[in-house]
């Protein structure tokens, strides 16, 4: 008796094998969106980009690009939707492009839905585009090459091993979220055929108020960021030019309160290699290591503090002056800081070690 | 105290009068002799015998010349120089060892007293390499099908008086001798009580292979693992024994079981005792991870291909969707299809005479497959995963479990269909209560848990010889530690240590 | 009350249990709740609940100690059968309104996470069954079972904190203490339930096979809970802007969509489907305990009581709606509260003087 049910129920299980009991998303069958473009279209419209690869056997795949207008993001999505032959899926998003004119208005609406979504990792890149960003992802001469992984990759790399700070949807809902931290963002622009990164994007809020461009990066990524790799260039005095290579440094901030008011006092460490050394003497000379390290670090201390002062003038906080100074003192009050920031007193101390020179001295 | 084996009475049915009547009973074959020595009606002697189970070397040269004069048959018995000499007047007796291939020798043809000389002819197979266990190093003598080669081959291993045989009777029909084996001291009673009662409940009509003992007496026929170790190699036996374990030997099987045997013991070979310990280990270890490759390459792909697409990194990304672009079937079935195929072409081969076997495993695996790829119908990273997976699972020495493996995959395939990287886990999950709850002869399967310290003298991985010091605590042993001494590597003599 | 020495379990194992019945499905969403009042500080509150239950586990071995049983045991001894069952009714009552609030709460996680159309019934039904297996092979087959889920998954996901831990800003922890002694008891209770599942302990009390060496292993594992809780609560902290961890429904999950290995993205789907292995032992100690106390009450077969328990479990959690299930949640919570640290300790005081009164009478 038993053993017939037994049966039954083998057989059925035999039988429902084929089936699925939730909705498939074969491998084969979907359009995988590997990159997001938005753009403003006036009169709270959005404009669209989708980007998935197609793929074929034994060729290369290509990427296929398709534009839509909409109020939201997902609404966007499913007008696509009607166009394609498989359905989109957003599981393997990479990189998501705002451009400038959506950019000014604020990204957080899109930014919710990227959020939301549980099939959406949480390390995507994100940059602002200085330009339309469906333009940027309809490049013809990414037809053949996947243009959402190279953006991706290209910031990626240039995150690890140059100037740009690590950035991507998490660490920007992190800065948005954080009390006395404003975001920022790579820009990244589209010249003639290529795609190049400019800079950064500085925001208030959600919204994009002025770039840095790259000269500025790597003071900027000293403040912000613990560094691993990335070269700049110093003219020193007497014309001679110097390309650092910087192994590592760290940023530790201290406040003070002087008469209820936050002071900040930035050490900054810099442990370097030196690439390049070229001099308007043509004779080779020896370099004068401790000179030069102090040089440097005048002038970086120098740079920090211009752009600090930039940053202060627009009334953004990118460097997160407002969180380090409600860590190291209770009693924050953040409509007191928005007073006090525009007018607070920074130093930097900036200590420069050139550890190697290659191996010429 | 050893335990009596007990024979129930399963002739106690019939009646006395037809187990009288012998000779006729028995003359209803064809091979049946029955035949006077002399011309004249009253001289004796009367001999019956099956031809068929007789060896006629040693009934002409051993009997037939001790025949001529007329002595009584104890004198007989004294004479002939025959080992197994019975001399008897019971008729189920008689009949019993004249099945077994002796002569029963009487004085005049209704006599009721007969002497019964052993003849039988015991030509088998000569001992050889085992069949189906081979190793690269390492003693390779196999077991044969019959009882008594193969308890010398034990013998001479354990040359040893505690080395203990209980032997029975097995099979309505049959009436297979059955062999327990074990070492006395070392062997828990318990166990072997157990053994013997269980062996001596079963009723069947005939035991052709000692696998079909042994899954009488298993603790659970409803599970996939083997509960016990069948093998056909001496020294396996041989080491089982030394820790305490039973051994069941069957006539006319060249298999013998071991019990109690946990799931670990089935990815132990023995030659990983003829490398350095930590050689030994690392295969041990690969053969650990070739199971779980064997059973989750198939399902882990069905379950990523249909459902998880985003487990999947940009790099493998192309490779994976480009190999599926124009196949037809979902991953489900394809995984299916390869897989079946692959174990359609084991069969075959199994069952092919050798030469045709050979061609058709170059073309069952490599043409067919290729071919099926080229067609499109399925992928060939797929391929790869399937012919893996197959591969990994004939890396564990005990045969029965490499089966186990293989068929393991398939309920975990439409796991995973169903519900995708839950399924596999669903599987994983049900397979592990089941082994938390399997027991071998009531002793824990998985020694895992709970954790021994003995298991990891010699189970999950091998200690040196001489760090080998218990026996498994699985087992129950009556004697803990083993007569392992102590050595330690001699100190190099060089400056430092002085 | 002596149980078949066979089917005692050795002191070392005791850990497992324990541990196993604390670490269910709260551990992926406390942070939220306790940060809720006592923000960032909340990871204190963690660790002082860690003490309290400690000493619980102190007072529940002390109350089984004197009546040599389980709770069923002590509710006969202390008042009489039949009030006595009446109360361990209401406490196996409670037992099977957790398991079931686990349940519901791994369901939701499926469903919002990997599979949203997967009705509730199929999945329970799954589950259920699997517990089934387990808990009819009796205590041995539980104790294994949540033996095997530390070994397996859960190393494996303790490791995992690493990776979230490199992109950590420890600066978010400061400054310490920033908040009054009432919010930081406010996390100290919304710990206590995620940090509850001792009280299993009331009904496997007499399958240790030696109560008094099991109680360090006891101790050891709620020790090991609270490490982990809290290293859990600051991973998050420290991970996340405290306006951001607001919004976040599970942030241990979220934290986790940031693994990447060369073969594997998205670790979040392992990590919930490894999930399962936790969720099935954990489930099935509270249905052993519950319907084994059922058992001793009734005297009738746990077969049945475990059959009927699954049955309503799987309606339940079909028909269930939002809104139930948080009063559900909410009960449990308040039942396990008042229960187990306001009913246990004055039963120990009751026990204790009827054995003075008997002793002297």
């Amino acid at each position: 008796m038993a053993n017939r049910t037994l049966i039954g129920i083998g057989v059925t299980i035999f039988l429902l094998s084929g089936c699925s009991l939730i909705p498939t998303n074969i491998v084969n069958q979907i359009n995988m969106t590997q990159g997001v473009g938005y753009d403003w279209a006036g009169k709270k419209m959005i404009k669209g980009s989708i980007t998935y690869p197609i793929y074929k056997k034994d060729q290369p795949s290509t990427t296929e690009v398709k534009i839509s207008l909409g109020e939201t993001s997902k609404e966007i999505r499913s007008n696509i939707n009607n166009e394609s032959r498989y359905p989109l899926v957003s599981g393997q998003l990479r990189v998501a492009l705002f451009g400038k004119s959506l950019a000014k208005k604020g990204i957080t609406d899109v930014v919710d839905t990227l959020n939301r979504d549980p099939a959406i990792g949480s390390i995507i890149q994100i940059a602002v585009v200085d330009g339309d960003a469906s333009e940027l992802l309809k490049i013809e001469k990414f037809k053949t090459e996947n243009v959402s992984l190279f953006v991706q990759e290209m910031l990626d790399q240039s995150m690890k091993s140059d100037n740009l700070p690590e950035s991507n949807l998490q660490t920007y809902l992190f800065q948005y979220n954080q009390i006395g931290q404003d975001p920022y963002l790579p820009l990244i622009k589209q010249i003639e055929d290529n795609i190049k990164i400019i800079g950064l994007a500085i925001l208030k809020d959600d919204r994009y108020v002025f770039p840095i461009f790259m000269e500025d990066a790597f003071t900027f990524k000293c403040l912000v960021d613990k560094y691993i790799q990335g070269l700049q260039r110093f003219t020193l005095e007497n014309g001679e030019r110097a390309v650092l290579d910087n192994l590592h440094s760290k940023a530790h901030y201290q406040v003070k309160i002087k008469k209820g008011r936050p002071e900040f006092t930035i050490n900054l460490k810099l442990k370097t290699r030196l690439q390049e050394f070229t001099s308007p003497k043509k004779k080779r000379v020896a370099l004068d290591k401790k000179k030069i390290q102090k040089e440097i670090a005048e002038q970086l201390e120098e740079h920090s503090l211009k752009l600090i002062k930039k940053f202060q003038k627009h009334g953004v906080d990118p460097i997160g002056l407002g969180a380090k100074y409600r860590e190291q003192s209770r009693g924050f009050n953040e409509k007191k800081w928005r007073r006090f920031y525009p007018t607070a007193k920074v130093h930097v101390h900036v200590k420069v070690n050139i550890k190697q020179t290659g191996v010429v001295d | 105290m050893t335990p009596k084996a007990e024979q129930p009475d399963k002739e106690a049915g019939t009646p006395k009068s037809e187990d009288q009547n012998w000779l006729q009973r028995l003359s209803k074959s064809n091979d049946f002799v029955h035949k006077h020595t002399s011309i004249k009606e009253e001289k004796p002697f009367w001999l019956s015998y099956y031809r068929t189970l007789i060896s006629s070397d040693i009934l002409h040269q051993d009997v037939l010349p001790f025949l001529q004069e007329n002595l009584s048959l104890q004198e007989l018995k004294s004479i002939i120089p025959v080992q197994e000499i019975i001399f008897t007047k019971d008729p189920k007796e008689i009949i019993q060892n004249l099945m077994r291939g002796f002569l029963a020798l009487q004085r005049h043809e209704q006599d009721k007293e007969c002497l019964l000389i052993n003849i039988a002819n015991s030509k088998f197979r000569d001992v050889s390499v085992a069949m189906m266990e081979s190793s690269a190093i390492g003693p390779q003598v196999g077991f044969i099908e019959e009882l008594d080669t193969n308890l010398n081959l034990i013998r001479k291993r354990l040359p040893v008086p505690e080395l203990l045989v209980i032997e029975m009777k097995v099979g309505e029909l049959s009436k297979t001798n059955v062999a327990v084996i074990y070492m006395d001291g070392i062997a828990d009673p318990e166990n072997v009580n157990t053994v013997v009662q269980r062996i001596n409940d079963v009723q069947y009509d005939h035991i052709q292979d000692s696998a079909y003992l042994s899954s009488m007496i298993e603790d659970n026929t409803n599970s996939l693992f083997p509960q016990s170790i069948s093998t056909e190699r001496v020294d396996r036996v041989a080491a089982g024994l030394t820790e305490g374990k039973i051994i069941i030997a069957v006539d006319g099987s060249p298999n013998l079981v071991l019990v109690p045997v946990t799931l670990v013991e089935s990815f132990i070979a023995m030659e990983d005792y003829s490398y350095s310990w930590i050689i030994g280990n690392f295969f041990r270890l690969i053969r650990f991870g070739a199971m779980f490759i064997s059973g989750l390459a198939s399902p882990l792909y069905v379950a990523i291909m249909t459902y998880h697409y985003e487990l999947i990194p940009a790099p493998l990304l192309e490779t994976l969707v480009g190999s599926r672009v124009n196949v037809p079937f979902p991953p489900f079935l394809e995984a299916l299809m390869l897989e079946i195929m692959i174990e359609m072409v084991k069969e075959a081969g199994i069952r092919l005479p050798f030469k045709i076997g050979q061609s058709l495993g170059v073309v069952g695996g490599i043409v067919i497959g290729q071919a099926v790829v080229e067609a499109g119908l399925t992928s060939n990273v797929l391929l790869i995963l399937v012919g893996l997976g197959t591969l990994a699972s004939y890396t564990a020495p005990v045969y029965k479990f490499s089966n186990t493996v293989r068929f393991f995959k398939f309920p975990v395939i439409i796991l995973s269909q169903w519900f995708g990287l839950l399924g596999v886990f669903l599987g994983f999950q049900f397979t592990a209560i089941h082994l938390i709850r399997l027991t071998s002869l009531g002793r824990p399967y998985l020694s895992m848990y709970p954790i021994r310290s003995t298991s990891f003298q010699d189970l999950w991985f091998r200690l040196p010889f001489s760090k080998q010091k218990e026996n498994p605590t699985t087992l129950r042993p009556q004697k803990k530690r083993k007569s392992t001494g102590n050595r330690e590597n001699p100190e190099p003599a060089n400056d430092f240590y002085e | 009350m002596q149980m078949n020495k066979r089917h005692q379990v050795s002191p070392y194992l005791v850990f497992f249990i324990v541990y196993s019945s604390q670490v269910g499905v709260g551990i992926l969403g406390f942070q939220r709740t306790i940060a809720a009042k006592a923000g960032y500080d909340a990871w204190i509150g963690v660790i002082l609940a860690g003490c309290l239950v400690q000493l619980f586990i102190w007072i529940m071995f002390k109350l089984l100690e004197k009546a040599d049983g389980d709770i069923v045991d002590v509710h006969s001894k202390v008042f009489g059968n039949i009030i006595g069952n009446f109360f361990s009714f209401i406490i196996m009552i409670y037992y099977w309104l957790a398991s079931l609030s686990v349940l519901l709460g791994f369901i939701e996680i499926i469903q919002v996470w990997m599979f949203p159309t997967l009705p509730s019934w199929i999945l329970c039904s799954i589950i259920l069954v699997l517990v089934y297996y387990c808990v009819s092979g009796g205590f041995r087959a539980v104790v294994g079972i949540s033996f095997l889920s530390f070994i397996y998954p859960q190393i494996i996901l303790i490791v995992l904190y690493i990776f979230p831990l490199k992109a950590a800003h420890f600066s978010n922890l400061l400054p310490i203490m920033n908040h009054s002694f009432l919010d930081m008891l406010d996390a100290v209770k919304s710990s206590m339930y995620t940090l509850a599942g001792t009280e299993t302990l009331l009904m496997f009390y007499p399958f240790l096979r030696d109560p008094k060496s099991s109680k360090k292993f006891a101790h050891l594992a709620v020790l090991f809970t609270t490490l982990l809780y809290t290293l859990s609560s600051i991973v998050s902290f420290t991970y996340y802007s405290e306006r951001q961890l607001k919004e976040i429904i599970w942030p241990e999950l979220t934290l986790i969509k940031i693994i990447r290995l060369s073969y594997l993205e998205r670790f979040e789907y392992l990590y919930i489907s490894m999930y399962l292995i936790i969720v099935t032992a954990l489930i099935a100690l509270l249905l052993w305990c519950s319907t084994r106390g059922l058992k001793r009450i009734f005297k009738k077969k746990q077969k049945n009581y475990l059959i009927i328990l699954s049955l309503i479990s799987v309606v339940i959690s079909q028909l269930i709606n939002e809104q139930w299930k948080e009063a559900l949640d909410k009960y449990v919570t308040q039942m396990n509260l008042w229960i187990f640290y306001g009913y246990i300790p004055i039963l120990l005081i009751i026990l204790t003087i009827l054995r003075r009164r008997k002793q002297n009478g």
